[in-house]
């Protein structure tokens, strides 16, 4: 009797842990290392910097015509939002608050799907105007992403920006990736002091590994963004990332570390989030304006033309959470309109979520002021 | 008798390898005026370098290599890219989840989307896109030439849809049916569906959405790799599939489902934001 009282218990444990396998949650997250980057002060530039929760929109439907982006209304456009962002009437002043001339000053733009679906030529010129205006000598501005040929592919090469430093992390030397002792030159470009780690293993073939420049569960930063510039202007171009966006976040996190063909498929939001709230990037990125002139609402964040669409529009702010948050509701508004989303989906909006919880800014709709001008 | 069937064997051998060793890029024999302006192939993960994390669907839905071409015609840049995926349904399934509103289509060849900038298509293994920089007239017209080498190009075999679309009512719909596999599948072409299939790894889904009597009906076939997987997705969507009917009704969350049961791993699901009658009326055909 006992016997058999012990056999109906295991069997009765056995089938219930079997249920619970069969219903059970999503597997646990990867650990990272992200209360490495917890453990430093923040400080006076520290996302979400000057304006917490608030963001500019400027639109301006002649800012296109004819497919093409208008300098002058897109210059226009980021001046308005400058001095709507500050509350102040002077452009230089606005800028000044947030960069000197002094400063080595990076702009993050997103070269990654070529001419026609990425950060435009004609915003980058536009804000280095400005830059220029309030005194920045050019060989203090910086146009950097991961990428270095994508960079030139996507325009922003001397002709469009003379005497300005255009440089990737990923970039060949002398027409080649690899130096004489078959080292990629890239590995000089990255900064192992300061990494993000993560429980996922890189591991690439030859072809792929110029691309994300080693292998393992670390992602090193950027020597551009921990060396090479003080401050970090960041302009991400408004496109859609499946039914979530890829914007100031994302432009700026797997824009900044290497080996991050791991991290998309477990960890793309946590990557999006707590790679920002490491100090190169919280204490340096002091503005995100997102070029919102031209853009997609699918297919992205590849390049597919029938995707593409003009928003005429330009977000300004110093929260990368609420411009993302903000940015993201154009996207999915757009989605829905075009019909190949029938409502928003929280789902696209986790990474601004773990992004507020770690104080890089404010994804709460509520808590956001949404200034709008024309 | 041995050395002719040895022969045989070994001319097929060359015959099958050199299929798959195509290598479709445009020349001067094809075009006495080209001029390549960029010409490279991507194998494997190595799609990141190419397009970053627009690699990801490629390489969820299975990817062998890209073949890329950037060539300038007539004074026009045209940028050809041809995706070689793993196997037919994954070639059909990127093209099903890139393409949208189609202004045209190929009258020679099946699967084909034309709009003025883009022209994209499913053949075999291979997606085919073909971009233009200002999709004029002119530029499209030179796009459909371009495009018919490329495909003239290539030695591929058709898609093989379940018995389900190959009904005389939904055979004509193949351009609208969606191949999903893994969750930026399920992102670009069903979101909706995300939750359900949250944490299942091994799945592929045939769904066309098609309008019937004044409502759209999802009309899906799921297979799961495991039993397990389906006795998960089975149990989360609250349907016993160990009923006895000879179909499984259900209302949840303000939508019905009737699903029936193929096997261990497999299901065809309908789905309506309507009462389960009018949906059980709609699709008995197909049950």
């Amino acid at each position: 009797m006992k016997a058999n009282f012990t056999t109906i218990a295991l069997i009765l444990l056995l089938s219930s842990f079997i249920n619970a396998q069969i219903t059970s949650e999503p597997p646990a997250k990867p650990q990272t290392n992200i209360e490495d980057a917890l453990k430093y002060q923040r400080t006076v530039n520290s996302m979400p910097g000057k304006y917490p929760g608030k963001v500019i929109q400027v639109d301006n439907d002649n800012s296109v015509l004819e497919s093409k982006i208008i300098y002058n209304e897109v210059y226009e456009m980021i001046s308005k939002g400058m001095l709507a962002l500050t509350g102040t009437t002077s452009l230089k002043e606005a800028w000044r608050q947030f960069v000197s001339p002094s400063e080595r000053i990076g702009l993050k733009v997103n070269p990654v799907a070529g001419a026609q679906l990425s950060t435009s030529v004609e915003v980058t010129q536009a804000i280095v105007k400005q830059l220029e205006e309030l005194g920045v000598p050019r060989n203090n501005i910086i146009i950097w992403d991961r990428r270095e040929e994508q960079l030139f592919e996507a325009g922003f090469n001397s002709e469009n920006f003379p005497d300005i430093k255009i440089i990737g992390t990923e970039r060949p030397e002398n027409g080649s990736m690899y130096d004489s002792n078959g080292k990629l030159y890239s590995l000089k470009m990255i900064d192992t002091s300061w990494y993000y780690w993560a429980d996922v293993e890189g591991k690439y073939d030859s072809a792929t590994i110029p691309y994300m420049v080693n292998e393992g569960k670390y992602s090193y930063f950027t020597k551009i963004v921990t060396e090479m510039v003080d401050k970090i202007i960041n302009v991400p171009i408004l496109k859609n990332a499946g039914a979530s966006v890829t914007l100031c976040l994302k432009n700026l996190s797997y824009g900044s570390v290497t080996n991050t063909g791991r991290l998309h498929q477990k960890l793309w939001a946590e990557t999006t989030a707590e790679v920002c709230a490491f100090p190169p990037l919280r204490d340096k990125v002091v503005l995100n304006i997102v070029d919102g002139i031209k853009g997609c609402f699918n297919g992205g964040p590849g390049a597919n033309p029938q995707f593409f669409c003009e928003y005429k529009t330009i977000l300004i702010g110093t929260d990368p959470v609420a411009v993302d948050r903000i940015s993201y509701d154009i996207v999915i508004k757009e989605r829905i309109k075009r019909g190949v989303q029938k409502e928003d989906s929280p789902r696209g909006r986790i990474f601004m979520e773990l992004a507020q919880n770690l104080n890089l800014g404010i994804a709460d709709i509520d808590k956001i002021f949404l200034m709008k001008i024309n | 008798m041995h050395k002719k069937i040895f022969l045989l064997l070994v001319i097929f051998s060359i015959v099958i390898n050199s299929q798959d060793k195509i290598i479709p890029f445009l020349s001067s024999s094809d075009f006495p005026d080209i001029k390549i302006i960029r010409e490279e192939s991507f194998d494997g993960d190595a799609l990141w370098g190419y397009i970053n994390g627009g690699a990801d669907i490629f390489l969820e839905y299975g990817f062998d290599n890209l073949f890329l071409q950037e060539i300038e015609l007539k004074n026009h840049v045209f940028k050809i890219e041809l995706y070689k995926m793993i196997n037919p349904n994954s070639a059909f399934g990127i093209y099903s989840v890139s393409h949208f509103k189609c202004d045209n289509k190929s009258d020679k060849i099946n699967l084909t989307c034309i709009t003025p900038y883009q022209i994209q298509c499913a053949a075999g293994d291979y997606y085919i896109s073909i971009i233009n920089i200002n999709g004029s007239e002119e530029e499209q017209k030179l796009s459909l030439i371009i495009f018919e080498k490329v495909f003239a190009k290539l030695v591929y075999k058709e898609i093989e849809l379940p018995e389900l679309f190959k009904q005389k009512d939904l055979v004509s719909e193949i351009e609208k049916i969606k191949y999903i596999k893994g969750s930026l599948g399920l992102q670009n072409g069903m979101i909706e569906w995300l939750d359900q299939f949250e944490g299942l790894n091994g799945f592929e889904i045939f769904l066309l959405p098609l309008e019937m009597n004044r409502a759209v009906i999802n009309i899906a076939q799921i297979n799961f790799f495991s039993e397990k997987e389906m006795k998960i997705y089975m149990q989360r969507m609250k349907i016993n599939i160990n009923n006895n009917e000879p179909y499984i009704k259900v209302e949840m969350n303000g939508l019905s489902r009737i699903v029936n049961i193929i096997s261990a791993t497999r299901a065809i699901v309908f789905e309506a934001s309507t009462s389960i009658t009018d949906l059980e009326n709609s699709v008995k055909g197909f049950l």
